[in-house]
């Protein structure tokens, strides 16, 4: 019958997965447990003690932070990619697409040309620095903008706001102007509507928005590496340092293995609210 | 419980069936109401604050890569004062031999992973969305599942798979890499594409006497076709730009673009930096604005195309 | 089905999924192991200096004159392929998976990991009619017994550069890195895992190579009481230096020779360098055949033409080279700052960087981890 056509076409995307993302995968977890040789290839075994200094308070410490700082990105995200979404789907009219395009415009940038903007705007040499030393503020320079954990937080905010947008455009322009004023209808006020009609209508657009800003902030390591500073690093630098540093790479395993553990539970949050409902990538 | 995408399109049904019955309701088809119903929304649904933040947001967004873009004609090496135009940072860069090479190679996985991407995608999303519950569902979840890993994990990962079997790290490896997380997207795209797909036009076409393959090459991929072309430009551009999987398997050759960038910052910011950073700009918007350009072309004709296939050419 | 039920299966199958992951990926991965050549002693090659095909050359990126490399190719009528590594672990993993390369460049510590695992060729040194130019003390290293597989290539010291226009009062010891609360936001230190914790110990008087937790984590302690006065960590000092962005850099010898070359006079006059009397690190890179090179008698008549121009080499890469010519070459190099002359005494009370063993890296890889978290 006409099934095994679609079934043969499952196949060439099916195993390319597997073999090229399942399998890494299970390789980031298998020299986790393992060892090196002399000259520093991986030696599988299990090695549970390659774990035991995560426990230690540095790396919660990290840990804590990479986590404080994606949760800041995603709260800054939705309190700024909410009201832009809802503007946009509720008073854009026949510039709707126009104004979407504009806020989605900037992702198309190039990643790291976007934190560099961000540098030269921050920087002790950069444009705010020079326009505050024009204003004649003393100082040199006038404000320490960049190498703290403020400009971390922007910079991821100003990269994955778009992410935010994005479902919550899709889910709100779903809802429609008439459920809304069927809603004003009812309630009153349009808070009320707000909180008790559109909120709860939009919760999925929201759930994806948040895993589309929180998930990859987590594991970000370019933004705070050139905004941030040592003080500031998350837990992609450390694993930066321990492969680009020619260190033990089974540790270097571990770190990525935590931040898979770690971000496991959004991960499955994401897939049960988001994909079951409503909306997401909007395509 | 269904599927995800097949929920979407009866879900939109309901809505809008809702839409109308409201709207039926609230009197927008007496000649009156649609005046007092304006009304009413003047005067207490325009909150003064969505304008601000809206207007917070684009300048916010736009401020930083305007900068980029008029400091890369600033004719001296500062980043705070702009002293007049000047060309010579893009002279700088069309003779910075290693930026140049970077851009090619960037190119040249971009494209390779578009097209590679493309067909692996559509053939995943069309099984995903034919082939029957049972085999549909691990799919599914194998298909989604890199999209949500933290791209760190994939890319270290690929890394130390790269490094076991001694392959050489090159952009061969990166266009490799760039492939595994391109197919997911490509899949999930076109997947809400063909489940949006009608029925009756498949069926029309087997019903003049096309096989299986017949009806997909003639109705099903021109169908296709736009969503294809968007989703490859959107791979192009994801490609073109993507920093951390590209940074763990780019060997001691010619790094890509991104990659390039990122040694270039960290070494001290320099106005080059500008302009190149403004030629990506015009390369990935230009890209966006071309695809936007070509799917309001063929989404129009695609319809007729597959119609006047179908009945040979002879029906109006 | 229920949501509950939908999330347990979903648990359920994803842990499933990633457990399968690791299991096929821990099977191939056993099957991929490439099994290494045995170690032990290796016999002495009998290989003879002469042409026998093209060089495949393998080094860091601007780390030979150039003129010495095109030299050898019109004197021998050979090409020299070059191919570049970016640091030690992406040459190490290329060596292990087998490239066929002549020569490479390791570090004394990668050349002990090469030879113990059997990847390096032993050859009659007697062959290379410049073996004699190089001092006696790379006639028998610690990496290499006899130094059958290796010859030295550059030198270094480990020390703290500064510009004395704006810091002063330095004394000579580690200590100055922590003394300077004035510098505080301009200093770095540098970005390698060996040189700086292995600095800290030296600080704190122990030995440079130490794998006991105990002084490992006092080091740690020490340099984190010290990062909030730091700009950062790089590995990039001649830059830092050059480009004024630091005041005081933990820097190698040769970087701090190229910045000084590369500032202008009015500002090159305040920068100083300085060795520090708790200890100071001496490095030096190798070069070394491969036991699987195609192309071994080239490879010897490079190794020797690379000896005999050591005096090239020194203004090029701003380090000095172990051949008497070398050494004095690039004591005029650096007359004007003597204290980057790296001298045959330096090398015998230095500091030399051992290999620290499986369990060691792992130990100094988590506590620098530690550093800069």
């Amino acid at each position: 019958m006409r099934r095994w056509v679609w079934r043969l076409c499952l196949i060439p995307g099916v195993v390319w997965l597997i073999a090229l993302f399942v399998v890494p995968v299970g390789f980031v977890v298998a020299v986790s447990f393992g060892t090196v040789n002399i000259v520093g290839a991986p030696v599988y075994g299990w090695h549970p003690s390659n774990y035991a200094p995560i426990f230690q308070s540095t790396y919660t410490t990290v840990l804590l932070r990479s986590l404080a700082f994606a949760l800041a990105t995603t709260i800054i995200c939705i309190l700024l990619g909410y009201p832009v979404a809802y503007f946009i789907v509720r008073f854009g009219g026949r510039y709707r697409g126009l104004l979407l395009g504009l806020v989605i415009l900037p992702w198309f940038v190039d990643y790291l040309v976007r934190i560099y903007a961000w540098v030269s705007l921050l920087g002790d040499q950069g444009f705010l620095n020079g326009l505050l030393h024009t204003l004649g503020v003393p100082g040199s320079p006038p404000l320490r903008l960049i190498n703290t954990p403020y400009a971390v937080i922007g910079g991821l905010t100003y990269d994955y706001l778009p992410f935010m947008i994005l479902p919550l455009f899709a889910v709100l322009g779903q809802i429609g102007d008439a459920v809304i004023e069927a809603g004003k209808d009812l309630y009153g006020t349009p808070t009320q509507t707000f909180f008790r009609v559109t909120l709860p209508m939009s919760l999925p657009g929201l759930m994806a928005g948040c895993a589309l800003v929180f998930l990859p902030s987590a594991g970000d390591f370019a933004t705070a590496q050139l905004l941030g500073g040592p003080s500031s690093y998350m837990l992609g630098n450390l694993i930066d340092g321990v492969f680009e540093g020619g260190g033990f790479w089974p540790f270097g395993a571990a770190l990525t293995t935590l931040v898979l553990a770690v971000l496991f539970v959004p991960m499955l949050l994401y897939v049960r609210y988001a994909l079951r409902g409503g909306a997401v990538i909007s395509g | 419980m269904s599927e995800p995408g097949e929920n979407v399109r009866p879900a939109v049904n309901a809505v809008t069936d809702r839409q109308e019955a409201t709207v039926r309701v609230a009197g927008h088809d007496r000649p009156g109401g649609a005046r007092r119903l304006l009304r009413r929304r003047n005067a207490l649904d325009r909150p003064r604050f969505l304008y601000v933040v809206m207007a917070f947001v684009l300048v916010f967004l736009f401020a930083p890569i305007l900068l980029v873009v008029v400091f890369s004609f600033n004719a001296t090496h500062s980043l705070a004062t702009f002293s007049g135009t000047s060309l010579r940072w893009y002279k700088q860069l069309m003779h910075d031999s290693a930026l140049l090479s970077s851009l090619v190679v960037s190119l040249e996985i971009a494209a390779a992973t578009t097209v590679v991407s493309a067909v692996l995608g559509t053939l995943l999303a069309l099984g995903l969305v034919r082939a029957g519950k049972r085999w549909t569902r691990p799919a599914q979840t194998l298909a989604v599942w890199p999209l949500l890993n933290p791209e760190i994990a994939t890319a270290v990962g690929l890394l130390l798979f790269f490094t076991q079997f001694g392959l050489t790290l090159s952009p061969t490896t990166i266009t490799i890499a760039h492939i595994t997380w391109a197919i997911p997207y490509v899949a999930l795209i076109l997947r809400s594409r063909i489940v949006g797909l009608d029925p009756e036009i498949e069926d029309a076409a087997r019903d003049l006497g096309a096989t299986d393959l017949g009806a997909l090459r003639l109705v099903v991929l021109p169908l296709l076709w736009p969503a294809i072309i968007a989703s490859g430009l959107l791979i192009f551009v994801m490609s073109f730009d993507d920093f951390v999987t590209s940074y763990f398997t780019t060997g001691a050759g010619v790094p890509p673009l991104p990659v390039a960038i990122y040694s270039m910052i960290k070494h001290g910011v320099s106005p080059e930096i500008n302009a190149v950073g403004t030629v990506m700009m015009f390369l990935s918007v230009g890209s966006v604005l071309l695809a936007l350009a070509v799917f309001r072309m063929r989404s129009a004709g695609a319809k007729e195309k597959a119609v006047v296939d179908l009945t040979g050419g002879g029906v109006a | 089905m229920s949501d509950e039920l939908w999330t347990r299966r979903m648990n359920r199958r994803a842990f499933l999924g990633v457990a399968g992951a690791a299991t096929l990926g821990i099977g191939l991965a056993a099957c991929g192991a490439k099994s290494s050549p045995i170690s032990g002693a290796s016999t002495v090659a009998s290989i003879k200096p002469q042409v026998d095909g093209d060089l495949n050359y393998f080094n860091w990126s601007e780390y030979m004159n150039p003129t010495i490399i095109k030299g050898f190719e019109k004197e021998y009528g050979v090409k020299v392929h070059q191919t570049y590594f970016d640091n030690m672990s992406g040459m190490m993993a290329k060596i292990r998976s087998g490239v066929p390369y002549d020569v490479t460049f390791p570090e004394a510590v990668e050349a002990y990991q090469l030879r113990e695992g059997g990847y390096l060729l032993a050859y009659d040194h007697s062959e290379l009619s410049s073996w004699k130019q190089v001092i006696p003390f790379f006639h028998n290293p610690w990496y290499d017994p006899q130094s059958l597989h290796t010859v030295p290539y550059v030198l270094w010291t480990t020390g703290i550069a500064w510009n004395s226009q704006k810091v002063t009062n330095m004394t000579g010891s580690w200590n100055d890195l922590w003394n300077h609360p004035e510098a505080k936001g301009y200093i770095e230190l540098l970005n390698d895992m060996h040189e700086t914790l292995g600095m800290a110990l030296l600080r704190l008087g122990y030995d440079f190579n130490s794998v006991d937790p105990g002084q490992l984590s006092e080091a740690v302690s020490a340099l984190l009481e010290l990062k909030p006065s730091l700009r950062g960590f790089t590995s990039d000092d001649q830059i830092t230096m050059a480009s004024g962005q630091v005041w005081i850099q933990h820097a190698w010898s040769g970087d701090v020779w190229l910045a000084v070359s590369r500032m202008k006079p009015s500002e090159a006059k305040y920068w100083k360098y300085e060795t520090c009397k708790e200890g100071v690190p001496v490095g030096n890179d190798t070069i070394v055949i491969l036991k699987n090179a195609p192309h071994p008698g080239t490879a010897l008549l490079f190794v020797d033409w690379v000896l005999a121009h050591a005096a090239e080499n020194v203004a090029y890469t701003g380090y000095s080279m172990p051949t008497t010519e070398g050494i004095a070459a690039f004591g005029k190099v650096v007359s004007e700052y003597p204290t980057l002359n790296v001298t045959p005494e330096m090398l015998t009370h230095g500091v030399p960087f051992k290999y620290l063993g499986q369990a060691g890296l792992q130990l100094w890889t988590q506590e620098w981890t530690k550093v800069m978290a």
